[in-house]
């Protein structure tokens, strides 16, 4: 074992709510079981090498935001965050359709949250523990 | 996520299906991309080695996108030169597996790299050549190096369901120890 890990961490609404919990809770059985084992190998891959095609770094038109990427049940899905003080941050879970995303302003979202964390806006983010 | 995250999980019969089909289409594909990265190698020479063609490899390497069967994986086995361990196991183990597998540092050597130091590998060859039997000292690292090595105390110490699971991982030719679910301990209730 390396022992590394890249930390994932999640944002809170200003309400204080974990949407990366709320976007895990809709997803199916095998779903969730895609994304446990998906996320869990990405925490022990180097940030340095979250690289195509499960990672990537540059959104069209969005500076800053990345996404991870796979596939499940026919579907590709998305977790969109950015890279902060030494972890990833997701902001959005979406799924991802010929160049559509699910919600449609995913993207937008993403972008705000990324924002207002940057800003110090944001309540602090917490570990990604599904 | 812990193990133990896993396992309160893992009480619900739809999870423990959807794990073992999680550790197929997306656990492969981090294997295959270890393997590739230790080596040095390229999905064009895994293609060519495999007899397929380069897209199929980067599907193969994308989490989800595809189901590789069992020919597949043996057609892939071959072209690493490594083994192939297909077998129904307890979900202890299938979850060691699973913890113990780390993507930075995962690896599998080819024959002819295990073959020299590979001191099960030279027990295998003095059985077959009927120079020892599986009393002797070299007979107990055969039993070990072909499979017997998989103890029943892991089900014991998790008790968790009688169902087995199925885990499919590559392994070095004629060793498969790693795949044992020792540590695994059920959580408190």
């Amino acid at each position: 074992m390396s022992g590394w890990e890249t930390p994932i961490r999640c944002y809170r609404s200003r309400a204080g709510n974990n949407l990366i919990a709320d976007w895990y809770a809709d997803l199916s059985v095998q779903e969730k079981a895609d994304a446990d084992e998906f996320l869990k190998n990405m925490r022990r891959t180097k940030s340095v090498d979250w690289k195509t095609p499960n990672y990537r770094s540059r959104l069209r038109g969005l500076e800053g935001v990345g996404e991870l990427r796979w596939q499940s049940e026919k579907k590709q899905h998305r977790l969109l965050g950015f890279f902060h003080a030494g972890a990833w941050i997701a902001l959005v879970g979406c799924t991802h359709k010929q160049q559509i995303y699910n919600p449609a302003e995913a993207l937008d979202t993403a972008h705000k949250y990324m924002k207002e964390i940057k800003n110090g806006k944001a309540l602090p983010t917490v570990e990604y523990v599904l | 996520m812990s193990s133990n995250q896993i396992v309160d999980k893992l009480h619900t019969p739809e999870y423990r299906a959807a794990f073992v089909a999680s550790q197929i289409n997306i656990g492969i594909p981090f294997q295959l991309r270890a393997l590739l990265k230790t080596r040095g190698k390229t999905q064009e020479w895994l293609a060519e080695r495999a007899g397929m063609r380069q897209p199929r490899i980067s599907g193969l390497l994308s989490p989800g996108k595809t189901r590789p069967n069992i020919e597949t994986l043996r057609r892939l086995a071959e072209a690493f030169d490594c083994g192939l361990a297909v077998r129904f196991v307890p979900f202890s183990e299938l979850v060691s597996w699973s913890e113990s597998f780390d993507p930075e540092s995962f690896t599998v050597p080819g024959f002819d790299d295990e073959v020299p130091q590979n001191e099960d590998m030279k027990a295998i060859a003095d059985y077959v050549q009927g120079n020892s039997s599986l009393a002797s000292p070299q007979g107990t690292a055969l039993q070990n190096a072909i499979g017997s090595g998989v103890s029943t105390a892991p089900m014991k110490a998790c008790q968790m369901t009688d169902a087995p699971a199925l885990g499919i991982h590559l392994v070095p030719r004629g060793k498969r120890k790693h795949a044992r679910g020792r540590n695994f301990k059920r959580p408190a209730a």
